[in-house]
């Protein structure tokens, strides 16, 4: 294990298509509630019909008009989680004087303000006199939910904004770990948020061929993890925050911690920008378990990236038994992907709630829309029987993204 | 409706009212957007829907961020009436 403090999560908070706050969202988890919904695109310009999990969020949530006028959905989503988080966590907004140099917001987006971006350039190559927005540039680059979180939090600490696609959020609170392990600050703001629901973007997503075709009868089954008939993954919008503390700060405060952040993993697979590979997941899966000094007995959930794309689901069921085993002796697994959709930069984050709410309840979060399942060890699929393992006191979230990159964070039962 | 009216309505809807007005309520016609700490950027924005509500469209060239509510009005109801002379040098 590392060195320095034990760092615990002491606030939670969340944005998403099934649901706008965390018992919300546990609730739609558990009961098997797809936010997945179909849409017309636009035979027009090529836009195919397509399945997403789009997130909700209106200009009267937000602290300021200032911030409705100037900040891209991504940014919006990201505020309306931390401020939960902050709440439940106990902590002042913004932070006061002295808190305030010692906070810090790490924070990860695969794609930054792309609504934002997709209308500038709708605007500019479409409108025969363009107006475009002065504030295009500092809504749309990837560091701007980073930077309005500091701004909104008042937190004079150090900021990270973190892209790396589909481990966006699970990198950026992996390094928040390390840098309160380190000392660097003594409460960091980490998560991750995403927006990408806009018809450019969406147009490109289907043109690399990973899309789910939306389900004729079933639109909010389209996504479908582990399934043998699975068609590619579902784009979805939302965001979760997570208030990180080292164990110095809780304590003197008389905090309450949710659960221990005990490890982070990480690995470039170093292969093929898209391709998935067992030997760079299995380097971050072992990373991760060696960085929160335990073994794989002790793990009783495993969130898996599972996007339901032909190629990345058995990759990851092979990844995971190679680590775990093969058998029926290891931990949980299940994608809730079925239900959120893939929120890409921020899914690091959404499903470590995920994650986090099982290792507290003992509840195991169950795979659904996989009818007839590829071989996964321990597929929690509807209908199983399931029970927390014994003795396991963990739980694991993995993100595994485009350009090779993975991230597997750990969750241990605060003690 | 007057101009004035439906301006003032915009800016309730869109702009921050500063703190030391926000128990009032009410927009001042006669203060400039910049001394109510609008910065340029929502300056900009609040320009955009205000040629959106009124089928305008406000060259950048007669704007200052000294403008106030009275004074947008009267420029709209120019540029309505077709009396705003404007034009790129050259």
């Amino acid at each position: 294990m590392s060195g320095g403090q034990r760092v615990f999560i002491s606030g939670v908070g969340v944005r998403s298509a099934i649901g706008n706050d965390v018992p919300a969202f546990w609730d739609s988890v558990v009961q098997g509630r797809s936010g997945v919904r179909r849409f017309d695109g636009d035979a027009s310009r090529g836009l195919a019909p397509y399945a997403a999990a789009p997130a909700a969020v209106s200009a009267a949530e937000l602290p300021s008009k200032a911030m409705a006028l100037q900040t891209d959905r991504v940014a919006q989503l990201g505020w309306l989680s931390v401020q939960q988080a902050m709440a439940q966590a106990g902590l002042a907004t913004p932070f006061g004087p002295e808190a305030a140099s010692r906070a810090g917001v790490y924070w990860g987006t695969g794609m930054g303000g792309a609504g934002v971006l997709d209308s500038t350039y709708r605007e500019f190559y479409g409108s025969e006199r363009p107006r475009i927005s002065p504030m295009s540039v500092v809504a749309s680059m990837v560091n701007a939910s980073a930077g309005q979180l500091s701004v909104q939090l008042g937190a004079r600490g150090p900021m990270l904004a973190v892209s790396n696609a589909c481990s966006s959020a699970a990198q950026a609170i992996g390094e928040a770990l390390h840098a309160l392990r380190a000392g660097r600050a003594d409460v960091i703001v980490a998560g991750g948020s995403e927006a990408i629901l806009a018809p450019g973007v969406i147009r490109a997503w289907q043109a690399m061929g990973v899309l789910a075709a939306p389900l004729a009868d079933h639109p909010e089954q389209s996504c479908r993890p582990f399934d043998a008939q699975r068609g590619g993954l579902v784009l979805g919008e939302g965001a979760a925050a997570f208030v990180l503390e080292s164990e110095s700060h809780l304590r003197a405060r008389g905090g309450t911690p949710l659960v221990e952040l005990a490890g982070y993993g990480c690995s470039s697979d170093a292969v093929h920008m898209a391709k998935p590979d067992v030997q760079g997941q299995v380097a971050a899966l072992r990373a991760a378990l060696t960085d929160a000094a335990i073994t794989p007995a002790r793990v009783g959930y495993i969130n898996a990236h599972g996007t339901a794309t032909p190629t990345g689901d058995p990759v990851e069921a092979e990844s995971v038994a190679q680590v775990f085993g093969a058998g029926e002796a290891g931990p949980w697994i299940s994608s809730t992907k079925a239900l959120h959709g893939h929120t890409l930069g921020a899914a690091g984050a959404v499903e470590l709630l995920c994650a986090l709410q099982a290792l507290r309840h003992r509840v195991v979060p169950r795979s659904y829309h996989a009818e007839q399942a590829i071989p996964v060890a321990r597929l929690a699929l509807p209908g199983r029987e399931l029970s927390w393992p014994a003795g396991a006191d963990s739980a694991i979230s993995s993100s595994f993204a485009f350009g090779g990159f993975n991230a597997v964070l750990v969750l241990r039962d605060a003690t | 409706m007057s101009t004035l009216q439906r301006i003032i309505e915009l800016a309730q809807a869109e702009l921050d009212l500063p703190a030391e007005l926000a128990a009032t309520g009410q927009w001042p016609t006669d203060r400039p957007l910049k001394e109510l700490g609008i910065d340029s950027l929502s300056f900009m924005e609040f320009v955009f829907r205000l040629e959106d509500a009124f089928g305008v469209s406000i060259p950048e060239e007669v704007l200052k961020p000294e403008m106030d509510l009275t004074q947008f009005a009267a420029l709209i109801d120019q540029l309505k009436a077709g009396a705003v002379q404007t034009g790129s040098p050259g």
